[in-house]
Parts: structure tokens; C-alpha cells; sequence
């Protein structure tokens, strides 16, 4: 997550692109808040106590990246530990559209 | 004929009676006489000349020198298609006219032509092509569940707010 926050801070976020966290799986809020703080992830985040949004959309593990188009609906997903750019190159190609 | 006359009394007045002697022994060399000689000589003489009297008449005639003009009228083209009339010499094809030997010569184009290989074409190869591959989410979306939630700032976050613009969900957690 602080590549993410930082690919946020540096470019997305100009871009007008939103990045939502979803923080979830055996935690807590306060846990969350810490990990938040500590890594200084600027974009907008919530808790998700009972894995509500999770379970809509099928996650089974994290991290998880669901892509939204413009019309909300889901364009891409990548599941697992991949490198900033393949966030980066999806996000340009839907912002393309 | 007259050539062949005047040799004959040539003949005459040298041998009166021809004297040939044939050899007992065909093969073998004979002494010759004068007169044997001088009778085979006169006897080449007017056997040349009874030929070549024979063969004048017809090189003077009119049209008889040109070969190529006689087979040209002799071809059976749709031009002449009238067999020549009469006897007349030009109507004879030469025997030695080199249009005659080609035709002669010329191989049967049936006979000497190898006859072609036959076979069947093979049908050009029908394919479909395959559809482009497409990446993952490509095709028909699936719409996204939309949801409301409070974020760690305490606002509240909707998720239609965010229609128009490419978004990105990231569930993660603190370990």
C-alpha cells in the first residue's frame, strides 16, 4: 500500500483518478488507523469489519485490485503482489477511454 | 536427243564395234583397253548429256526456277483452295524444296510432345480466423456493487460519486 499511496500522491491524484482502500481480514479499526498513519497513505480509506464489500465482490485475498471504468463497472482485476506499473498502465488505459 | 545422236556417231567412228570385256572375276582389277576406255567415256558423255537435255526443258520454263512462289500456290490455304489445273510442272512440287523437307521433317507434335501431367488443384484452405485475444476484463463488464461507507477521516464515501472518473478499489490489510 505505500506504493500505491505514493503513485497517488505523485500522479493519480492530479489525474483526477480516485483510489478507494478497503482494510479488512482479522483486524481492527485501530490497526488500521496505525497502518495508515504509519505508512502515510494519503488517499481515502475505510474499515470494513465484516468484510461487507469484500464479499460483494469476491475477494478471496489480499491485496486485491479492483479497476473501475467510468461507468463503474469493473474492467480489470489483479490479484496479488504486483509491481506499480501494472496499476498504473490500467488506471492510463481506462482514463484513455 | 540430239546430243545423245552426235555421241553415238562419236562412238562409231572410234570403236565400230564396242569391245567390253567384263572381268572373269568381279572385283578384280582388269587392264583396260583404249578402246574399252574410250568407249566407257563417250558412253558417260552422252548418258550426261541425254540427262542433262532431259532436265533444260523444264528449268526454262516460265515459274520453274521459283520453288518458294510454286509451294506457296501448292499450300492448301483457304486462299488457293482450288487444286492447280493440268500437268504443268509447277504444279509439281519439287522434291527437293526445302519447304517440302520441314514439312516432312517437322515432328508430329502429338508424337513428340509428352502428354501433360494431369492432376487435380488442391482447394485453397478454408480457415476461421480466431477471434483476437482479449486481457482480462475485456469483453462485457460486469457492473460494479456499488456501496456507502465511512471513511477513517469520518466522511461519508459513495461510491457513484466516483462515476466518470477511472477508479481503483485496493483491499489490503495492516499486516
Amino acid at each position: 500500500m505505500p506504493a500505491v499511496s505514493a503513485l497517488y500522491r505523485d500522479d493519480l491524484a492530479d489525474a483526477g483518478l480516485h483510489v478507494i482502500g478497503v482494510s479488512q481480514f482479522r483486524t481492527t479499526e485501530a490497526a488500521t488507523r496505525d497502518f495508515v498513519d504509519s505508512k502515510d497513505l494519503t488517499f481515502p480509506n475505510f474499515y470494513d469489519p465484516e468484510a461487507a464489500v469484500a464479499s460483494a465482490y469476491g475477494i478471496r485475498g489480499v491485496p486485491t485490485y479492483i479497476f473501475l471504468d467510468r461507468e463503474g463497472r469493473i474492467a480489470h482485476r489483479s490479484q496479488g503482489a504486483r509491481g506499480i506499473e501494472l496499476i498504473e498502465s490500467v488506471l492510463n488505459e481506462l482514463r484513455a477511454e | 536427243m540430239l546430243y545423245f545422236l552426235r555421241s553415238l556417231v562419236a562412238f562409231r567412228r572410234v570403236a565400230p564395234v564396242a569391245q567390253v570385256q567384263t572381268p572373269h572375276v568381279i572385283g578384280l582389277p582388269m587392264p583396260r583397253s583404249r578402246t574399252t576406255t574410250s568407249a566407257i567415256a563417250i558412253l558417260i558423255c552422252a548418258l550426261a548429256s541425254v540427262f542433262l537435255g532431259g532436265c533444260a526443258p523444264n528449268t526454262a520454263e516460265p515459274g520453274g526456277s521459283d520453288h518458294s512462289a510454286t509451294v506457296q500456290v501448292l499450300l492448301p490455304t483457304s486462299e488457293n483452295p482450288a487444286a492447280p489445273s493440268g500437268d504443268a510442272p509447277a504444279a509439281i512440287p519439287p522434291t527437293d524444296s526445302p519447304t517440302l523437307i520441314t514439312a516432312t521433317d517437322t515432328p508430329i507434335a502429338a508424337t513428340d510432345t509428352p502428354a501433360p501431367a494431369t492432376y487435380t488443384p488442391r482447394p485453397p484452405p478454408t480457415y476461421t480466423p480466431r477471434p483476437a485475444p482479449t486481457r482480462e476484463g475485456d469483453g462485457e463488464r460486469e457492473e460494479a456493487v456499488t456501496f456507502q461507507a465511512q471513511l477513517l477521516d469520518g466522511s461519508v464515501l459513495n461510491l457513484s460519486d466516483t462515476l466518470g472518473t477511472p477508479t481503483l478499489l485496493a483491499f489490503w490489510a495492516p499486516w
